[in-house]
């Protein structure tokens, strides 16, 4: 019961930015107006999505460093679970940009920063599946883990910097989403990034004992 | 570490020089390639379709080229060339040999484009330092997925899938990079872009110059 806190303080986050993201006031802007309430819900899923793909890439370095299947499970789980919040946050993406923009998928370096996460660790996980020799696999896979994610930041990071325009927030000469954020905003948006990142090492955790579990049952 | 790359890049380009099979290969792929785009496409191509035709071609060229890497020799050499050189030397000595391969396959594919499809490039010298930068990266980034995908054993299947991915940052850059060198860009302007594709070419060798060695032994 003790180590149970950060959960209970997880759930309540969410729960709280689930209500009140739908109560309180915000302000009218153009182009978006209420649907901006979206924001608690669709930019959480894309700061979880970052903290487990991070653990996944250090747990990938750590099992490098000594070869130890717990890394290796740890490296794997984080990693499908940080898929599973990258599909959420494309859905949830999707239909915003449906209602504000008019298409479900625009040219946009945010957008295509999300794709090519996707599509990279889509690829870890074919490249996992073709092989069968577990300790082969975990140090292959290990290699392109971590190859892949500084590719990717490289990806979300750099280049956004490069791009003419963007319809996010920003970037090219819209407003600074954390600008147009006001005070009541920001009361609800924070919370809920710290909530959605604590359910979602929650679901990892979850993952990796079931994981564990199996790979004993196995043995 | 310098004199075993050396001697392994030597052997490398011997045997290729020998044999010639994977260049006169890579431009029978490139010129086939560009041959089917002359005949697919009816009329002139604007310069952007122009560009991003002969970069996607390139990287496929590419992605074909480095997947040979590590798969042409017989499994026993490898275990031989583990006895007598570190992993860092392997990598560097296939990483520029790919480099020498691809920026054969750049020039004989801009040839070939230019011959057939038109050239829309008003500043060629830069953008022949465009198709070594690109050759440079392709190599840096695409030997050490080559070796991911030959170590997992489905060496073929794998190489597109688990390279396309990681080229994006690199892709966006050079066909930016490029876009401006076919307009009438200053060398100023350019030089931004082709500072990002050096960085990202240097990081990735970096990057594979440390994992490399966890591949490597068996």
């Amino acid at each position: 019961m003790k180590k149970m806190w950060w959960k209970i303080l997880g759930l309540m986050l969410v729960l709280y930015s689930l209500i009140a993201g739908l109560l309180i006031p915000v302000p009218d802007l153009p182009v978006i107006h209420e649907s901006i309430r979206n924001i608690f819900y669709h930019v959480c899923m894309w700061f979880t999505l970052l903290t487990l793909l991070s653990i996944s890439a250090v747990n990938a370095v750590r099992y490098l460093s000594g070869f130890e299947d717990k890394y290796d499970f740890r490296s794997v789980e984080a990693a499908s679970t940080g898929l599973f919040f990258g599909m959420l946050g494309l859905l949830t993406g999707s239909i915003w940009a449906r209602f504000s923009w008019g298409t479900f998928w625009t040219n946009d370096p945010q957008l295509n920063g999300a794709a090519v996460s996707m599509l990279i660790y889509a690829a870890y996980f074919v490249l996992r599946g073709s092989m069968n020799d577990s300790e082969k696999r975990a140090r292959i896979s290990a290699v392109y883990n971590i190859f892949a994610f500084i590719m990717m930041i490289i990806f979300l990071l750099v280049l956004p910097k490069l791009a003419v325009g963007s319809v996010h927030p920003g970037k090219g000469g819209n407003p600074m989403a954390l600008v147009g954020l006001d005070n009541t905003m920001r009361m609800v948006f924070y919370p809920a990034v710290i909530g959605w990142i604590i359910i979602g090492v929650w679901i990892y955790q979850l993952k990796l004992r079931l994981k564990i579990i199996n790979e004993l049952n196995e043995i | 570490m310098i004199s075993e790359v050396r001697h392994l890049l030597h052997k490398d380009l011997s045997l290729e020089l020998r044999r010639m099979h994977h260049i006169n290969g890579l431009l029978l792929f490139v010129l086939g390639t560009v041959f089917l785009c002359f005949l697919s496409f009816q009329s002139k191509l604007e310069p952007e379709k122009w560009n991003a035709l002969f970069w996607i071609i390139q990287l496929f060229a590419a992605v074909h080229a480095s997947g040979h890497s590590f798969s042409g020799e017989h499994p026993n050499r490898h275990i031989y060339y583990y006895s007598i050189a570190s992993p860092g030397a392997i990598l560097l000595s296939k990483t520029i040999y790919n480099f020498i391969l691809l920026l054969i396959t750049g020039l004989g594919s801009y040839a070939a484009f230019w011959l057939l499809l038109g050239s829309p490039v008003t500043n060629v010298p830069n953008f022949l330092v465009i198709i070594a930068l690109a050759a440079l990266g392709f190599a840096s980034i695409l030997t050490l997925v080559a070796a991911i995908a030959w170590r997992s054993g489905h060496n073929f299947s794998l190489m597109a899938i688990l390279s396309f991915p990681v080229m994006y940052p690199f892709m966006i850059a050079l066909i930016k990079a490029s876009l401006l060198s076919i307009g009438n860009a200053q060398t100023a302007s350019i030089l931004g872009f082709m500072l990002v594709l050096i960085l990202i070419s240097i990081l990735a060798i970096a990057l594979a110059f440390i994992l490399f060695p966890y591949l490597w032994k068996e």
